[in-house]
């Protein structure tokens, strides 16, 4: 039965080379459905296969034990003292990854056969997807560092691709290549991470390297252990738009909404977090490293929360979301968290994921307008869009029962109990603003008064099966994902799943949690305090935003938007994105284009002049030179002629007649 | 008086020196004829004179004696390729400039 | 009635006398090949400069090249040569300059070669039987198909393949012309 986990990535790379090369003759011949029937049934098989890996993964069962199970296929670059294998190392922190993956793929495959359903392009669309799906499963499953990065890499090209799947648009054009670009600043510090565990270990197989990281004397690292755990980051960065890296994220989203859902919410930009999940004991032995993350991370989370606030595009402030979740995710790989983050990274795949669809769906159902401002009052006319959107906003917000609360609550509760309250008061400020900018995005999409443009109205419709149903299944997890496995706090199923792969962190972070605070259990404190801080957001967006029929309360929104002094500032940097876009325009284009220019001179009139003047001398050689060139065999064989003469006298000359 | 040339055909210089001078004619045809069939007529010469000295040292090396009849015949196998090649090239070529002489070829120029 | 064994008044042996008839003919005939102005006179000289070589080969004792220098050359090339003559004829050709014009610089090259190949066979001592051998057809016959076995059939595959490429390079394309 494990001899299927090959074919795990194998089939979408087949049905990527499939479609790509035969999709568009395909659907020009027979229609649509025969372009998507072979990438979409190579996910749906590809999900069975997974499943029946990720059961007896997670559960430890045999062959995988708690160590993991190898799938050594062949030995790829086999170079003296440097070999990489083609190998795939299936373990619980695989199988998570390997649920969200497949699953969410999967759906995002069933909803693009509703969503893409008028795009002329269909075929190219799903050969994308299915090349991404290889690519991050290989990232997922691969068990040396190369293999890694190449899925790395190759998950950063399907983005690019699908970003600017509409090319003729310049803004996705521009969006795709700035996605790519930013990604590669962060790729460079992964492959010398990468390059400096080479160094340090000789081996490139993951767990041989972070076995003889954390197992060799510091003094005998010839790069210390702190640069390489950043190096490595600094790709987590890159691919999970941390700051200052996150600028790429929300232009993403000028890609296709399910693009959106499936790689810049679920699953690629949990890459990031993965990576580090997976080399936690080298960012444990790295305390300095770690918190670093950890800053890193709680910063993302309340800088792109606060964005969130005045967005307009319904798919922006997802962006920004995201990105609030992320460095959520990333707190709490800092704080030494890491079954929590890897909790939250499942959980955020599946209400996020939820909610862009759902995004997608009302995008959709508005004929392709995407600023709120232009919505509202539509949760009659799209009722099941609008009741699966209600279930992944208090989702995400963080109400009990569901998911995102178990998760988000962990993430929190371990900060305060590791010792990291500055994490903790962050990460509630955060809670209560996530809280707000969700319900702000539910009250001007769905409810109040109707600002959709007159000659849509009439037709804004409920989407079709394709599309509803991945939504109605993404709500199950939203829902109960975190009752399954997060109950009971701190020490529910997933965290007995996923101790082994921390096992080693434990030992060397060597903490021990505060249990009891003012006399009560932690945990219960914890808990009431961010229900609260939950309830408050909620509620202030209530009140401004509205429920049901209530409207907009917009004289209040003006007076906050109007508002002078300090609030005023806030509301102009959130609503610039804190001028990020703009600093970097100073720093890369203004700047950095004076460098440019100057080097250009350089380039132009040194460079360019002695490379010019040898080409010139060499010209005029030539021309003279050319006219030996007659073109005619004769005078050529003259030449070997003479030649051989020369030769062969030189020779009697030289060495003398033997005699 | 002519007692000089007295077993000329007992000795290999004899036969070596008519195989260099028959290779230089062959050479010097190679070299200076327009007519693009007198060149392989002149290269046809040149492999003759090569298997001429070939056939002499077998005649009298005692180690070579068998050898060098089979690579002459070899040789010769090989110039009966050549010859076939060579002058449907030269046929190919005449059929598209409309003559032989092969100073009038420049395609190699261009 | 047998022969004296050197020829009276000349004073050498009768296969001196043979040796230098072929050489003397063979050398006119190759000079012939390269200076005729009619190319086809060209082509006949070639066939008996041929003969002079097979008669050279039996006399160095290599009768079986000799036949099949006959077969090859006379039969073979020489025809196939006339051919190409005949298909490539024009009436100008004869009347044009025969030589190119770097005819003196071939000359002298062709000369300096023909100098230092004669200067260095002089002046080698080259470690021979002594006298002719006579290399046995049967003998012959065992080596060439026990001991060149590959190269025999190498070779011919090679003249296969210069047939098929000959038939291919001379074929007048289709539509062509």
């Amino acid at each position: 039965m494990y001899d299927l986990i090959p074919l795990i990535p194998l089939l979408p790379i087949l049905g990527f080379a499939f479609t790509a090369l035969f999709g568009r003759r395909l659907m020009l011949k027979y229609g649509r459905t025969a372009a998507e029937i072979v990438p979409v049934g190579a996910v749906v098989i590809v999900w069975l296969i997974a499943l029946s890996v990720i059961g007896p993964a997670l559960t430890h069962a045999e062959p995988f034990g708690e160590t993991g199970y190898n799938v050594k296929l062949w030995t790829w670059i086999p170079a003296g003292g440097f070999n990489v294998d083609l190998g795939f190392h299936v373990d619980a922190l695989t199988a998570v990854l390997l649920l969200v993956v497949t699953t969410i793929g999967m759906l995002v495959h069933i909803y693009s056969i509703g969503y893409m359903a008028h795009d002329k392009a269909t075929w190219r669309f799903f050969a994308y997807l299915n090349l991404f799906m290889f690519s991050m499963l290989v990232l997922v499953l691969a068990d040396n560092w190369v293999l890694v990065f190449g899925g790395w890499e190759l998950v950063g090209l399907s983005s690019y691709s699908l970003i600017g799947f509409w090319y003729h648009k310049r803004s996705a054009a521009l969006a795709a290549k700035k996605a790519f670009i930013v990604n590669r600043v962060g790729d460079v510090g992964f492959a010398l991470g990468i390059m400096a565990i080479f160094v340090n270990t000789g081996t490139l197989n993951i767990q041989e390297s972070l076995k003889i990281l954390i197992e060799k004397p510091s003094a005998e690292l010839v790069i210390p252990l702190g640069i390489v755990a950043l190096l490595v980051f600094c790709g987590a960065m890159g691919k999970s738009a941390q700051f200052p890296l996150h600028v790429w994220l929300p232009d993403a989203m000028e890609g296709p909404t399910p693009v959106s859902a499936l790689i810049h919410a679920a699953t690629m930009v949990n890459a990031g977090v993965y990576l580090v999940a997976r080399a936690n004991p080298l960012f444990s032995s790295a305390p300095e490293a770690m918190v670093i993350v950890a800053g890193v991370g709680i910063f993302t989370a309340i800088l792109a929360a606060s964005i969130a606030f005045t967005q307009t595009d319904i798919k922006r402030v997802l962006a920004f979301s995201t990105l609030s979740q992320l460095g959520y995710m990333f707190a709490a790989l800092g704080v030494g968290a890491y079954g929590a983050a890897i909790f939250h990274l499942m959980s955020h795949g599946f209400f996020k994921g939820l909610l862009f669809l759902g995004s997608g769906s009302v995008i959709h159902a508005v004929d392709g307008e995407q600023d709120m401002n232009r919505m509202g009052g539509l949760a009659k006319k799209i009722p099941i869009t609008h009741a699966t959107m209600l279930i992944g906003t208090i989702a995400i917000a963080g109400i009990p029962p569901l998911a995102g609360f178990f998760s988000k609550d962990e993430i929190l509760g371990e900060a305060f109990k590791f010792g990291f309250y500055w994490v903790w008061g962050i990460g509630v400020i955060v809670a209560v603003m996530t809280a707000f900018y969700m319900w702000r995005l539910m009250g001007k999409t769905f409810y109040g008064e109707s600002r959709v443009d007159p000659s849509v109205a009439p037709h804004v419709h409920e989407s079709a099966w394709q599309m509803t149903l991945p939504l109605v299944l993404l709500a199950i997890p939203s829902i109960g994902l975190g009752m399954a496995v997060g109950w009971p706090l701190g020490s529910g199923a997933l965290v007995g799943w996923l101790k082994p792969i921390f096992e080693e962190s434990e030992i060397i972070l060597a903490r021990t949690p505060t249990e009891e605070l003012f006399g009560l259990p932690i945990n219960a404190v914890l808990v009431v305090i961010s229900v609260l801080a939950a309830l408050v957001g909620l509620l202030t967006a209530v009140y401004l935003f509205g429920i049901g029929r209530r409207k907009v309360n917009q004289p209040r929104i003006d007076a906050i938007s109007n508002a002078n002094g300090a609030t005023r500032f806030l509301y102009r940097a959130s609503l610039n994105k804190w001028w990020f876009d703009e600093l970097n325009h100073l720093l890369f284009i203004r700047i950095g284009g004076r460098v440019a220019a100057a080097m250009w001179w350089f380039d132009r009139t040194v460079v360019d002049g002695t490379v010019n003047g040898v080409g010139s001398v060499t010209r005029s050689a030539g021309g003279g030179l050319r006219r030996i060139q007659t073109g005619r065999v004769q005078n050529y064989a003259l030449g070997i002629a003479i030649g051989l003469i020369v030769m062969a006298g030189s020779f009697l000359v030289i060495v003398g007649l033997p005699r | 008086m002519l007692s000089v040339l007295n077993g000329l055909s007992q000795s290999l210089d004899a036969y070596l020196i008519l195989s260099g001078i028959l290779f230089a004619i062959g050479s010097f045809g190679f070299l200076a004829r327009r007519n693009a069939i007198s060149m392989l007529m002149s290269i046809e010469l040149m492999l003759n004179a090569v298997n001429l000295a070939i056939i002499s040292f077998g005649a009298f090396s005692l180690s070579l004696k068998v050898d060098a009849s089979v690579i002459a015949l070899i040789v010769m196998a090989a110039a009966a390729a050549e010859a076939t090649v060579g002058l449907a090239i030269v046929i190919a070529i005449y059929r598209n400039k409309k003559t032989p002489l092969v100073d009038e070829y420049d395609a190699m120029r261009q | 009635m047998t022969l004296p064994a050197t020829i009276p008044l000349l004073g050498f042996a009768w296969d001196d006398l043979l040796f230098m008839t072929l050489a003397g003919i063979m050398i006119l005939c190759a000079l012939a090949v390269v200076g005729m102005r009619d190319i086809i006179r060209s082509g006949l000289a070639m066939i008996i400069c041929f003969a002079a070589l097979a008669g050279l080969y039996v006399l160095a004792g290599a009768p079986v090249v000799a036949a099949a220098q006959v077969l090859v050359y006379i039969g073979a090339i020489s025809v196939l040569v006339l051919f190409a003559i005949m298909l490539t004829q024009t009436k100008d050709a004869p009347r044009a300059l025969v030589f190119q014009t770097q005819v003196v610089p071939a000359g002298i090259a062709s000369a300096v070669l023909a100098v230092l190949i004669a200067i260095t066979v002089a002046a080698t001592d080259w470690p021979t039987a002594g006298a002719r051998l006579w290399t046995n057809t049967t003998e012959l016959a065992k080596t060439l198909f026990a001991d060149f076995t590959l190269p025999f059939e190498v070779v011919s595959v090679l003249l296969l393949s210069a047939v098929i490429g000959g038939v291919f390079l001379a074929k007048r394309e289709r539509g062509a012309d």
